[in-house]
């Protein structure tokens, strides 16, 4: 009984992370819109807030990228939640990141050489786009997934 | 008596190609390095463009390498070896460390810009070179088994 419980829960949470991943890569993107809208003066102390505010959820969504999410779950829950395949799915939107990251630097490198930024940029620019790119593809692989179950 | 046909004699296999990537996995830092003098010594603009263009084709064919982008001339067997579970599973994995070693050091020059300047391109060479080569160690040392261990 409480197998098919876990079960039960692990498909349903699976489903809405399937739903839930590319949503959080949209609004991980909108927020960038605010930092690089502005005028950030590293001196003001808003600045740091924003800082802070993308470093926050980027640890949260490479921790889950990493560990699958499911924290406050009972083990057998999390097991269930991350099965062969989608720990596979989660490699492959890990691999898309890490190429995602280097296109990225290769052509701000490129950039830089013409139209100068600062480090913070260019550092915030290649995580971002990086963490996206793996919530993307892993989101899209899982959705596929749970359509042709 | 032989177990190829002829005209696949010399052209690479799944197995030559693990060979290779185990025995010379460790170049990579090495280039890595190099890359470092060419770009960051003090030449003209030709020479910086240069080492930009070299260390841009360095990082896809080290990344090709390392995450195991297809290799498409194969026969479909060699290519099947290649991307098989557990390799895909190493991918994965230096791809896991090498990630989290990107946001690490970029929240180390986040933080460091506070007191240091930074210029962008060498904080876009460190942050990606740190990842590869964490990336790599950690490829190594999943994948240390001798060749014929698999086999």
């Amino acid at each position: 009984m409480n197998d098919r419980t876990d079960a039960e829960i692990a498909e349903r949470l699976s489903m809405k992370r399937s739903r839930i991943l590319p949503m959080l890569a949209v609004i991980f993107l909108a927020q960038q819109a605010t930092y690089f809208s502005g005028t950030n003066d590293p001196a003001r102390a808003v600045a740091h807030v924003k800082i802070a505010a993308w470093f926050v959820l980027s640890v949260v969504l490479l921790a889950m990228l990493g560990t699958g999410g499911g924290w406050f779950r009972s083990k057998a829950v999390r097991e269930l939640l991350n099965d062969e395949a989608t720990r596979e799915h989660r490699r492959t939107g890990l691999i898309a990141g890490f190429w995602a990251a280097s296109i990225a630097a290769v052509v701000l490198y490129a950039i830089d050489m013409f139209e100068p930024m600062s480090a913070r940029q260019a550092v915030h620019i290649i995580l971002t786009v990086s963490i996206a790119t793996a919530l993307v593809v892993f989101g899209s692989l899982e959705r596929r997934a749970h359509r042709d179950a | 008596m032989s177990y190829r046909p002829q005209p696949d004699f010399d052209r690479p296999t799944a197995e030559s190609v693990q060979r290779t990537r185990r025995a010379t996995i460790w170049i990579i830092p090495a280039v890595i390095l190099q890359q470092t003098t060419l770009i960051f010594g003090h030449g003209d603009v030709f020479s910086q463009l240069l080492g930009a263009i070299c260390w841009t084709t360095l990082t896809i064919a080290e990344l090709w390498w390392l995450l195991g982008l297809p290799f498409r001339w194969m026969s479909e067997r060699d290519q099947a070896i290649l991307n098989d579970e557990w390799s895909r599973s190493v991918s994965g994995d230096a791809a896991r460390w090498g990630i989290a070693t990107a946001a690490l050091v970029g929240c180390g020059m986040m933080i460091a810009r506070i007191w240091v300047a930074l210029d962008a391109g060498v904080a876009i060479f460190a942050l990606v070179n740190s990842a590869l080569i964490v990336a790599v160690a950690r490829s190594w040392w999943l994948d240390r088994g001798e060749p014929g261990d698999d086999e």
